[in-house]
This record gives structure tokens, sequence and C-alpha cells, in this order.
């Protein structure tokens, strides 16, 4: 099950707790990645961080202690070798969490491949 | 096993129904006192509990006899199989439908064995002389796994050669992932889809 990602640029100016933040961020490195199609919702298509711009599917981060969160992603890729693919989205994460800085509050990167699509 | 799983789920489902049934006819028979109406002797007397009683009885007096009802025992030793069938269905782990590529403190990286599978039916796909390729990944409980390809080769190709280059354009996959490849390469037939 594969949703486009909310926009949160059009949503309300009321701040977005930190875990909204990195999930966000996470997804958006995440499909910036060259052979990464989209989120995916997982088997009962749940698998995703629901905030007020609505759900942002293929994503979730829980609280780890100490004072940081653990970003779980499900990802559609294109047919690519996987495990280097894995590295460049956990990569990409870690570049756009210190942009934000964020990076203090990331703690593990868990990516699974759901399915692939071959895309044009 | 998914045959034991989904028969556990069953029964699990109708011992609950009948518990929640027979709790609700006490409930419903505790209401009134004494021997008549809604009471739990009448109850009791529906129920013809006291021939049961006595059912019981009779046979728990052969049993101290000596006398072996093979019936009964046979009747015993099924529930007992049946038993155990049930909690294997319920206890044995599922397997695993990722195939797991790295744990760390950093996290994990899998993938589902689908996506495997499309993966490596993509690299076999792109071997000169495969017409078509089916790929199934399995995943193994202490991780790992196994690709079986299953491909069709065009006429003119050596199927020694063919099984070799897949192996070799699968270590991509195989050797991040700890999978074995087994491969079956077999003739093309009719309909078979050329690449």
């Amino acid at each position: 099950m594969t949703v486009p990602a909310p926009d949160p640029v059009a949503a309300p100016s009321v701040p977005a707790s930190v875990r909204v933040r990195l999930a966000h961020a996470a997804m958006e490195a995440a499909l910036a990645v060259d052979g990464v199609v989209a989120g995916h919702g997982g088997p009962v298509g749940r698998h995703a961080t629901f905030d007020r711009t609505g759900p942002l599917v293929g994503v979730t981060a829980a609280a780890a202690a100490p004072d940081g969160y653990d970003v779980s992603l499900r990802l559609v890729a294109r047919p690519v070798p996987l495990h280097l693919l894995a590295g460049r989205v956990r990569a990409a994460i870690d570049r756009r969490a210190r942009r934000l800085g964020l990076a203090a509050q990331l703690r593990a990167i868990d990516v699974r491949f759901e399915d692939l699509e071959e895309t044009s | 096993m998914i045959l034991l799983r989904a028969l556990a789920r069953l029964i699990t489902f109708l011992l609950l129904l009948l518990l929640g049934l027979a709790g609700l006819t006490v409930a419903i028979f505790s209401i009134q006192s004494g021997l008549t109406g809604l009471s739990l002797p009448q109850l009791a007397d529906w129920s013809h509990l006291a021939d049961l009683r006595d059912t019981v009885g009779h046979g728990l007096r052969d049993l101290e006899t000596g006398a072996v009802n093979w019936v009964a025992a046979l009747a015993g030793l099924g529930a007992v199989l049946l038993g155990v069938l049930l909690l294997a269905g319920i206890l044995v782990p599922r397997r695993e439908r990722t195939v797991s590529l790295r744990t760390d403190e950093a996290g994990t990286v899998n993938a589902r064995r689908r996506a495997l599978g499309q993966a490596a039916e993509s690299l076999v796909g792109q071997v000169r002389g495969i017409a078509d390729a089916n790929v199934k990944a399995k995943s193994r409980r202490r991780g790992g796994g196994t690709l079986r390809v299953r491909a069709h080769r065009i006429r003119a190709a050596d199927a020694d050669q063919l099984e070799t280059t897949v192996v070799d354009r699968l270590t991509t996959l195989t050797g991040p992932f700890a999978l074995n490849a087994r491969v079956d390469v077999r003739d093309a037939e009719r309909g078979n889809r050329v690449a």
C-alpha cells in the first residue's frame, strides 16, 4: 500500500514535535535517494506516522532511551542492489538530520524493503 | 503447519464461545433460588447431570476392576494427539517473512522474501540465454535463507554455463543477505519470453 507523502509545508504554523519532524526528515531523505520509489504501509497499511497533516506512510519514529528516537522505514525500491541502497538511505537520513539539527535525537535507523517496483 | 494454526484458531474461538455461553447460562439460572424456575438445581435437572454422574461412575468402576474399554482408550489417545497438534500449531513460531541483512546498534536492514525474489528475478533476467525465470526466496529462522531459481534457457545456450553465470550474477544479493542460490535451468517451452 503506497500513499504519497503529505506536504508538511502546507500544515498550520504550529511547530511539529521532534518525533514527527524526524519521521518527515527521514522519509524525505529516503525518497530523495535514487532507487527508492515510495514508502510502504506494511501488510496492514498501518506503518505510518500520524500528525495533523495526515498519515505519513512508510515511516515511524519511536522513543528510544536516552532522549532519542528510533526511525523505522518500510520502502518500495527499484530493482537495484538492496544492501547498497540501504546504506545510501541511512547516510541520507543522517545528513538530513544533521542539517535540521536533529542528529542528537536520531538513534537507530531500521530499513525494510517491502516491495520492488519497475519504474520508467 | 498453516492448517494446524487455522485449526487452533478455530477451536480457540469455538471454545471461548462455548465458555461464554456456559457462563451466561449459569448466570441466568442463578437468578432464582429453590428447586424450580431459573435456579441452578433446575438447570442441573434439565442438563441430566444425575444421569451423567451415574454413567461416569460406572465407567470409573469398570476401570478400577481392570476392564479396558478400548473405544474410550482410543478416544482418549486421539484427544491427547489432537491436543499436542494444537499446541504445536500455537507454539511453533512462524517462519520469518523477512531476510535480515544487518542488525547492529545503528539499526536493522532487512527485506521481505517477495522483494528479494523480485530482485533476483530481475538479476537472472539480465543473463544472456535465459528466456525467463521464477525465483522464490525462503528464510531461515537463524538468519539467511535460500533462493530457489527456476530458469528457462533458450536452446542454443549451455545449461551448466548458464547455471554458473546465474549464481555469479546473484552474488550481489546472496552475499549480503547470506542466501544460498539453488538454480535449476531447463529448456524453454513454447510461450516463454526471450530476454
